[in-house]
């Protein structure tokens, strides 16, 4: 659903605290870790599914930020950025300050009943280098609704103070031992999991209000490779906490660890499948059904100059006003169709619906059959035909929805051909000018940088379909090119010279292209780019995607030859040059899920395969998660092993309750690369043609009539 | 370090806690996006579709009050189709009235999407008492229809003489008492005697927004 995508500086996450105003609370407290629990140690609860939560706590020498996602009702994942002052010596880099990319999962394998805790599995930092790496078993029983205790056993982390032997080497002597910082981080430790010691912890949660609850535990971690440098001194496994829940859902905690050492955190729970403003706060839509008063309007009254093009004038503005762009128009019988292309609303099918409301409200009486057909770039993707007579009847119908649905007609537009095309409806010329804010995560010496400038797109379509496109961009202030990262790559550095690209440009030109969109056939689209495609890399590339109307899956493929850039970003080329492309597979599971495969060829050379899935509720908000393996050993690769990453992303009119097809998203890359790193090309069909397939438009049909 | 996740937290706590705060950070947020979003028309100008029915005079016209949000305004008829008509306000958000009773809202930001009043109309209108059912389907969240049956009680409370804009006017009192297994409501509306037909009400329009008030009034 989107077709601009922004990126903000913050982690998404942190900018919902502020603007979603109304509470959406889950009743879940969340530990230092970012994930449910108590001060430090997990329960067995879960959030409520699909919740979101996102946690900054800060103790003694540990600052930790945590997005935590409940991806499924039993499943929470959860991705953190840590940092540990002090926890090398001070001759060391960074001072000895240690930052880390850690990720957990947690399966409550049993849900509590009146006499049985819920009980639940989890791994912390199971992909990283492995400092915060535990495994746990715990179990939560609820007495009354105020009281929660809490028992478990861990591993790794938590087997410090009264550590016993692993009860697992009944099974094999293998876990008695674990090993440690093994390999390059990022790959899964499973050598490693439930090995080792063993210990237990435990604690109590009481709810003393609505506002506050109290938490105590006992922990079992010594923070043993923290206190040597850091002076974190813990002289008590007992954690003591107290949290407050503001009125707007934002939750304070304070607390004690070891006895000595005091911290703080927050903590936010976001609700994605609930929109800030439900319904939306734009205009209401005009009610149809007067068709005698339309027979008397001066556009379809022939005595007063009315006929075909000044219907054709009346449509046109309406359509305007309701941010949809008139491209054609026929008339004939009692059938009429408008084609139109999108630039407002964040759910086509309200967009179908407005575009049919507004032909119903304008067009003479005996016009029965209403045909819209959405265009993108000037190329005919689907084609949604209602009969006048039923928006007519349903639409104030209480279950006008799933009526106006079942009589709706779904169809590919492939065949629709350029009959009544507005005079000017080509050629178009877009401009937008404004700011921009460019990110760089992750960076040990500054792990939030960013570049602040302005931006200028420009868009120029002389004829459906054919698009000559660029963005330039000049940054103002930022940090980005302060950095002192230098590529040490050991295969071809496609993507980690981006900080000499920051520092070697001035004004740059992001893109600039001439593309061409088409329909080869019934249920097939094509797409041919030429230019400098992307910051990094120019060239030329085509794509071919299949995708009927009311299928789950879609099947598509991508050959493109592309040169190196310049790192001044502006037109000429460095010798280094690549063809790469991917065969995809698209597949809408249902539940909101969606999942990717692309198998290919990537930008360093290397052959391999990316796998995505997304959840994305039906009102937009999406998060997904990729990850790419390919023939570059993980040795080669460097840190992290494997390309790897989070995405996230929030319809602007999620958050402001007016229509728009504007998204905030941000993709988070633990360390970025150069193995398994993909072309960037403007306009991949599957993201063009996906919104206006059926199975979009049905999901979002309970707009039509909105 | 501490100290500024602190401060930067905060500081976007309070910003949700305030409406005109909210405002400005929607405005932000377009700014950031590079949004071009639908320009706020100058200040005492109506939108072309709103300054149309203003322009005429013969349009009714009706007094709302939002109980919830302490607002009130004056909406103008914009039609009637099947019986059902539309008031429009001028900030374009719309409430659909059916006999007087709400039948649907439009952009007030939750969205009673739908009603189904067939039965209560009858019982109201004609002053009995008796059990009828009503159906409501709202627009939730998650941009999906949500469609609640309600078991309601209309009485007949009695007359009495309310004072509007349009002067004052003998009426009889009806409430609707109504119950779903999760939400309750109590409808009140005053119809008068000279002309049959509800002339104020307060009406349950969902969860988020609590109670509307209407009220005839004059241009």
């Amino acid at each position: 659903m989107q077709e601009r995508a922004t990126r903000i500086v913050y982690a998404a996450g942190l900018l919902l605290v502020g603007i979603t105003g109304a509470s959406s609370l889950s009743g879940q407290s969340l530990t230092t870790y970012g994930t449910p629990g108590l001060i430090e140690m997990p329960t067995a609860e879960v959030m409520n599914d699909g919740e979101l939560a996102v946690t900054a706590s800060a103790f003694g020498p540990n600052f930790r930020y945590t997005a935590a996602f409940q991806v499924l009702p039993r499943v929470y994942g959860s991705f953190r950025y840590s940092k540990i002052s002090n926890i090398g010596p001070s001759t060391a880099r960074l001072g000895g300050d240690t930052f880390d990319r850690s990720f957990d999962i947690h399966f409550q394998m049993l849900d509590e009943t009146k006499y049985r805790p819920a009980v639940a599995v989890g791994l912390r930092d199971f992909l990283g280098t492995g400092i915060l790496s535990s495994e746990y078993v715990v179990a939560t029983k609820s007495f009354g609704s105020n009281i929660e205790v809490t028992g478990g056993m861990g591993w790794g982390r938590l087997a410090g103070r009264g550590s016993f032997s692993n009860p697992l080497s009944i099974f094999s002597d293998k876990f008695d031992t674990r090993n440690k910082g093994s390999n390059t981080g990022g790959q899964l430790e499973t050598g490693n999991w439930f090995r080792g010691e063993a210990a237990l912890f435990g604690g109590v949660k009481w709810k003393i209000n609505d506002k506050a609850t109290f938490f105590a535990e006992y922990s079992p971690d010594l923070y043993t490779r923290e206190s040597v440098n850091t002076g974190i001194d813990i002289a008590s496994p007992l954690n003591f906490g107290l949290e407050y829940r503001f009125k707007n859902g934002v939750n304070l905690k304070g607390f004690v660890v070891g006895g000595k050492e005091v911290g703080a955190q927050l903590s936010y729970v976001i609700n994605p499948a609930k929109r800030r403003v439900p319904g939306g706060l734009e205009n209401a839509p005009r009610s149809v059904g007067q068709r005698n008063r339309l027979a008397i309007a001066d556009w379809n009254n022939s005595e007063k100059g009315g006929g075909k093009d000044a219907v054709q004038r009346v449509l046109k503005s309406r359509l305007a006003a309701d941010g949809l762009a008139l491209q054609g128009f026929t008339m004939s019988g009692t059938q009429a169709t408008v084609r139109v292309e999108n630039d407002r609303w964040d759910v086509e099918a309200q967009a179908a619906g407005r575009a049919a409301r507004v032909m119903a409200e304008t067009l003479p009486p005996e016009i029965e059959e209403l045909t819209v057909v959405f265009q993108s770039n000037g190329m005919p993707i689907s084609r949604i035909v209602t009969q006048r007579s039923d928006l007519e009847e349903l639409q104030f119908d209480y279950d006008g929805s799933w009526r106006t649905l079942a009589r709706a007609d779904i169809e590919d537009a492939h065949d629709e051909s350029r009959l009544g095309e507005l005079e000017d409806a080509f050629p178009v010329f877009e401009t937008s000018f404004g700011p921009y804010i460019a990110t760089s995560f992750f960076d040990p010496d500054s792990p939030l940088r960013a570049d602040l400038g302005v931006q200028l797109k420009l868009a120029y379509r002389p004829t459906a379909g054919l698009t000559f496109a660029g963005q330039f961009r000049y940054p103002l202030v930022g940090n980005i090119a302060d950095s002192d990262r230098v590529s040490n790559s050991l295969i071809e550095p496609v993507r980690t010279n981006a900080v000499r690209y920051a520092q070697q440009s001035d004004l740059e030109i992001n893109n600039l292209t001439a593309e061409y969109m088409f329909r080869p056939g019934k249920d097939l689209f094509g797409r041919v780019s030429a230019g400098y495609l992307e910051s990094m890399f120019g060239g030329v590339s085509a794509e071919l995607l299949w995708y009927p109307t009311s299928s789950r899956l879609a099947l598509g493929a991508e050959i493109n030859y592309v040169k190196q850039r310049d790192f001044d970003m502006l037109f000429g080329f460095q010798s280094y040059d690549v063809v790469t492309g991917h065969a995809s597979a698209y597949y809408d599971f249902g539940n909101g899920f969606f999942g990717q495969l692309d198998v290919g060829r990537y930008l360093a050379g290397d052959y391999g395969a990316t796998v995505s899935i997304d959840r994305e509720f039906n009102n937009g908000f999406k998060i997904g998660g990729y990850f790419t393996l390919t023939d570059v050993p993980f040795d080669t690769f460097g840190e992290g092993s494997f390309d790897k990453g989070l995405r996230v992303e929030i319809p602007l009119s999620w958050l402001t309750g007016k229509p728009s097809r504007t998204t905030v998203s941000q993709k988070i890359q633990p360390i970025t690369r150069d193995g398994g790193a993909r072309l960037i090309v403007e306009n991949r069909l599957y993201g063009v043609v996906r919104d206006y397939r059926g199975k979009e438009l049905s999901d979002g049909w309970a707009r039509y009539l909105r | 370090m501490i100290t500024r996740v602190l401060a930067s937290f905060l500081a976007l706590a309070l910003l949700g806690a305030c409406s005109s705060a909210d405002r400005l950070v929607d405005r932000g947020i377009a700014i950031a996006t590079n949004d071009p979003g639908q320009k706020p028309l100058p200040k005492g100008q109506f939108p072309p579709r709103f300054a149309a029915l203003v322009a005429d005079t013969s349009v009714p016209l009706m007094v709302v009050t939002v109980e919830s949000r302490g607002q009130s305004g004056r909406l103008l008829l914009e039609n009637t189709v099947n019986g059902i008509e539309t008031w429009l306000s001028a900030d374009m958000s719309a409430l659909m009235i059916q006999n007087g009773m709400l039948q649907g809202t439009r952009g007030v930001g939750s969205e009673l999407f739908a009603a189904d009043i067939s039965e209560p109309i009858g019982l109201i209108l004609s002053g009995s008492t008796g059990y009828t059912d009503r159906f409501h389907s709202n627009l939730t969240g998650d941009d999906k229809i949500s469609t609640r049956t309600y078991r309601c009680l209309v009485e007949n409370k009695g007359p009495t003489v309310i004072n509007l804009e349009t002067g004052s006017i003998p009426t009889r009192v009806m409430t609707e008492d109504c119950k779903s297994l999760d939400q309750s409501f109590t409808n009140t509306y005053w119809v008068s005697s000279n002309t049959g037909a509800i002339v104020q009400a307060r009406q349950w329009a969902g969860s988020e927004l609590g109670y509307i008030k209407t009220q005839d009034g004059i241009r």
